[in-house]
């Protein structure tokens, strides 16, 4: 994967991408290429994630830019369903079908050879033979998505892209389709999936697209990404026994950068968080303050997109 | 592939609770018919089939609100819940996804209103030989509503709010406007309807007249399908998923 430009092997191209309803702006201006592999597109809800899938999946026009899809515009090109697939967010199947006639629906349409057997090897990839004839109407939200999931397998796509595949599942079966998309990815596919949980991405995407109020925040490698986002500064809210002596000790650590009396506790903020965490105990007993409470103020998910667009 | 879709939309048209009322207001006629029975018959029994039972009835109220109702039902419902990207999805040409769920919507709807004509009319006229009006009406019944389910497939492709656009049309336009401003009869399904039953059914200009003539009903029946159809077929090969997410 790249950042910026495009490999001519790539099969998902954006291309300075920006996409607008009326006045708002969902995505802007981003650019990305993405080869075979696995992808983790990871941004906080309403960043633009659906927006940007949809756009490479041919379900919304551009405003601005190109989206290629195995060298072709993504939009108005039905053909290009031959070898793509999408997974919705959306819950809803057709309630009234059974699971193997909702993948057998989808292989007709594909006009597969053997569409009967298509169906069942789908349905096995999934693990939800024993599911399948019931209507999936009377599915569990984690049923509902492994069977959109067997659907979109079904002619066995060379690009597939997830929208919250994980959504609803239970921890085993998020594992077990954590794997079938590992594997699909070793096979040589291009796998784009998107979620707002970082442990999700982290367990599965090498390569990440970080998505933040419509931008691309970041882009490559986790492990790099997770460094920046522990070197990032944190502030912490601190209540002592004498928070005035605390905080003059504190200010003496190399890495506090600033702190703030107020309301009766610290706010401490640091940019190197393990020192910090290994400092705080230590300076309090040093000056006989004892430490009443030590709590993260950022931690939230958000907080950690907001640093990074902030770059 | 066609067959596919027209299945589907079927099996989705069969299980909404739309399609409850529907059959249950294409008893009417049925019901009109046993009131007239049961009060004696009186008066022309032809003039009371074609007149009440048919016209009044079921070109203006029950043909109209069957094609609203199931046309925009047939491809609108899929837009609303999403369902409708298992369908896009698929290298399948656009044409052959609206040629399904538009046969759909007219094969219902025919079925619909054909069968609560036949049954009201064949209550009304027990007895009677005037069957050429009943003849004519079906095959009119089966004309309007393959316009209605064009016209109405394609506003639910151009509007989130295509049943209140198509209820309007149907009962506000054809039903009130039309009668006020002559000339714009021009411009209505429902006379369209009127007019094929009374030629094809060659009915007595005394117990029902139109005002329209064939040629010109069936040139204007086939124009409001074929261009509302590729209306929808563009509109389908440009369609995007709404809202930001």
């Amino acid at each position: 994967m790249s950042a910026e430009g495009t490999a001519p092997e790539a099969a998902v191209e954006v291309l300075d991408v920006s996409r607008w309803y009326g006045n708002v702006v969902a995505v802007n201006g981003i650019s990305f290429a993405l080869g075979p592999g696995i992808t983790g597109l990871l941004g906080p809800n309403g960043a633009g994630k659906t927006t940007l899938l949809n756009m490479i999946a041919g379900f919304l026009k551009p405003s601005a830019g190109e989206v290629r899809v195995l060298g072709a515009p993504s939009f108005g090109t039905p053909e290009m369903y031959r070898r793509v697939a999408l997974v919705p967010e959306r819950e809803a199947t057709y309630e009234f079908l059974t699971g193997y006639q909702f993948v057998l629906l989808g292989a007709r349409m594909h006009e597969l050879p053997d569409p009967e057997e298509a169906a069942l090897q789908a349905l096995r990839m999934v693990e939800m033979t024993e599911a399948a004839d019931r209507a999936t109407g009377g599915y569990s939200k984690g049923m509902k998505q492994r069977i959109k999931v067997a659907a979109a397998l079904v002619h066995d796509p060379d690009v597939l892209l997830l929208d919250e595949p994980f959504n609803g599942m239970d921890p085993r079966q998020r594992l077990q389709m954590m794997e079938l998309l590992q594997r699909m990815a070793e096979a040589g596919r291009t796998v784009l999936f998107s979620s707002h949980i970082l442990e999700e991405v982290e367990r599965l995407g090498d390569n990440v697209l970080v998505v933040v109020a419509g931008r691309l925040a970041a882009a490559g490698d986790f492990r790099a990404l997770r460094n920046m986002m522990t070197d990032r500064p944190h502030s912490y809210t601190i209540r002592s026994s004498d928070n005035r002596t605390l905080a003059t000790t504190l200010m003496a650590e190399e890495s506090v950068f600033g702190i703030e009396l107020t309301d009766g506790k610290l706010v401490v903020r640091t940019n190197e968080l393990g020192a910090f965490v290994q400092a705080a105990p230590r300076a309090a007993q040093a000056v006989g303050v004892s430490l009443l409470e030590v709590r993260p103020e950022d931690e939230s998910l958000e907080s950690v997109f907001e640093y990074l667009v902030s770059r | 592939m066609i067959w596919l879709v027209l299945t589907l939309t079927l099996r989705q048209l069969l299980g909404q609770r739309r399609t409850l009322f529907l059959a249950a207001v294409a008893v009417l006629p049925l019901v009109a018919a046993i009131i007239y029975q049961a009060s004696g018959g009186e008066g022309d029994a032809g003039e009371f089939t074609a007149q009440v039972v048919l016209y009044g009835l079921i070109v203006t109220a029950l043909l109209p609100l069957t094609a609203v109702l199931l046309s925009t039902a047939a491809i609108g419902s899929e837009i609303e819940d999403g369902t409708i990207v298992y369908l896009l999805s698929k290298p399948v040409e656009r044409w052959r996804i609206l040629a399904g769920k538009l046969l759909a919507a007219w094969g219902a709807t025919t079925v619909i209103v054909l069968a609560s004509a036949l049954v009201g009319s064949v209550v009304a006229l027990v007895g009677e030989d005037d069957w050429s009006i009943l003849g004519g009406f079906l095959i009119a019944l089966a004309a309007g509503s393959l316009a209605y389910s064009s016209l109405f497939v394609m506003l639910s492709l151009f509007t989130s709010r295509a049943l209140l656009a198509g209820i309007a049309y149907a009962f506000i336009w054809e039903g009130v406007i039309t009668n006020f401003a002559p000339g714009v009869q021009r411009f209505s399904i429902r006379e369209y309807t009127a007019s094929i039953a009374e030629a094809a059914g060659d009915i007595s200009p005394w117990v029902f007249e139109a005002e329209l003539g064939l040629t010109y009903s069936v040139i204007l029946v086939v124009v409001v399908t074929a261009v509302a159809a590729g209306l929808a077929v563009v509109r389908l090969a440009r369609f995007e998923l709404s809202g930001v997410e």
